[in-house]
């Protein structure tokens, strides 16, 4: 057979496949674009959003308490701190007072941090009576207690304490005359 | 005769490429501050953990543990004064059937501040009470230490061994609030 007629014959034989090919979607096109694209089910209801790893700051018993009379000093407390991040890190938690950051606790390879009340003592005014809204006690002192985990996320307790009233007691020196 | 040269050759190349290969990964091994093998280490947003071993007595399986040192605290209890208190919630190292000999603290500004030592025990816990108020350090301005929110940052070092001298040891960095008068 010569190089022409194999070159022909295989020209012939592609031809014949693409026209065979072509009648065969031409006579049952319903059934094949049925068969290749099916009805789609519906999507399944969006799943609920998961909850997020950080806990929220367990910090139970805010207290302002005078230890010493006549010294206008108190001290703003908590019976405890906790916050919970597991399965993640907990990075950071802070306690702020009055707009200022008065403590900052670090983690340290740890899921949740618990801090006593030890590491919980903060110095601040009394105040005058009244000098909070009410008549029988001190200055109103707002705090925000923060947490942050290794994923980002974080969590933040606010409120107010309030101080009893105590202001330092003032010594009036005779005056003496030369 | 040629072919059996040519994979004598390509037998030996081989063997030297795999020798060459263990040398690099022996000349890999970490070496910690002090000069010895670092047995395992972990890092973790700016803390990291090690145990270490003195270079050619590492055991296989490293009998102390990581100290566990939660929650590095930087309190400054009275606003008016430039004076903040560095604790930690409790550290905590067992190194059991080997005895523990110390653990110590070092803040880098200062160095040792805390030396603790063991009394035939094969674990140690040191509470947070045992420094009444904790370390006693300057607040410092407000971004003294990098962060523009905070005052001074200090690192530290929290280190323990044991009776077969290995070592384990905690790395951090406290902030601590900022002083504003």
């Amino acid at each position: 057979m010569s190089l022409h007629m194999r070159i022909s014959l295989i020209f012939l034989t592609i031809l014949a496949g693409l026209l065979l090919a072509w009648g065969v979607v031409r006579a049952a096109p319903d059934t094949l674009a049925a068969s290749v694209l099916p009805t789609p089910t519906p999507l399944p209801d969006q799943p609920a959003v998961d909850p997020p790893d950080i806990s929220l700051i367990d910090s139970p018993t805010a207290s302002c308490v005078l230890p010493r009379a006549n010294t206008g000093v108190c001290f703003v407390t908590w019976s405890y701190m906790y916050a919970s991040a597991d399965p993640n890190y907990i990075i950071t938690m802070t306690v702020g007072i009055d707009d200022k950051a008065r403590g900052r606790y670090n983690g340290f390879f740890q899921t949740s941090m618990y801090v006593p009340s030890e590491l919980l003592v903060f110095r601040v005014a009394c105040g005058a009576p009244g000098s909070g809204g009410n008549p029988n006690y001190g200055m109103n002192h707002s705090y925000t207690l923060r947490a942050r985990d290794s994923s980002g996320l974080s969590a933040a307790n606010y409120g107010s304490v309030t101080c009893p009233t105590d202001e330092p007691r003032r010594i009036y020196l005779p005056v003496l005359s030369k | 005769m040629r072919k059996l040269l040519i994979s004598l050759g390509m037998a030996i190349l081989l063997l030297i490429a795999t020798f060459g290969a263990l040398r690099v990964a022996r000349g890999q091994t970490l070496i910690g501050q002090g000069g010895e093998v670092i047995l395992n280490t972990e890092t973790q947003d700016g803390n990291t953990r090690q145990l270490t071993a003195p270079e050619g007595a590492a055991p296989d399986q490293p009998l102390i543990g990581f100290i566990d040192s939660p929650t590095a605290a930087c309190v400054q209890p009275d606003p008016t004064k430039d004076e903040c208190f560095i604790n930690w919630y409790y550290m905590s190292v067992d190194a059991n059937p080997n005895y523990i000999i110390t653990m110590t603290v070092a803040l880098n500004d200062f160095g040792f501040v805390g030396r603790y030592g063991g009394f035939f025990q094969t674990s140690m816990y040191v509470p947070y009470n045992m420094n009444p108020q904790g370390y006693q350090v300057a607040c410092g301005a407000l971004g003294a230490g990098g962060d523009p929110k905070w005052g001074k940052a200090y690192a530290w070092a929290i280190r323990a061994r044991d009776s077969a001298n290995l070592g384990s040891a905690n790395y951090g960095t406290a902030y601590c609030p900022a002083y504003t008068p």
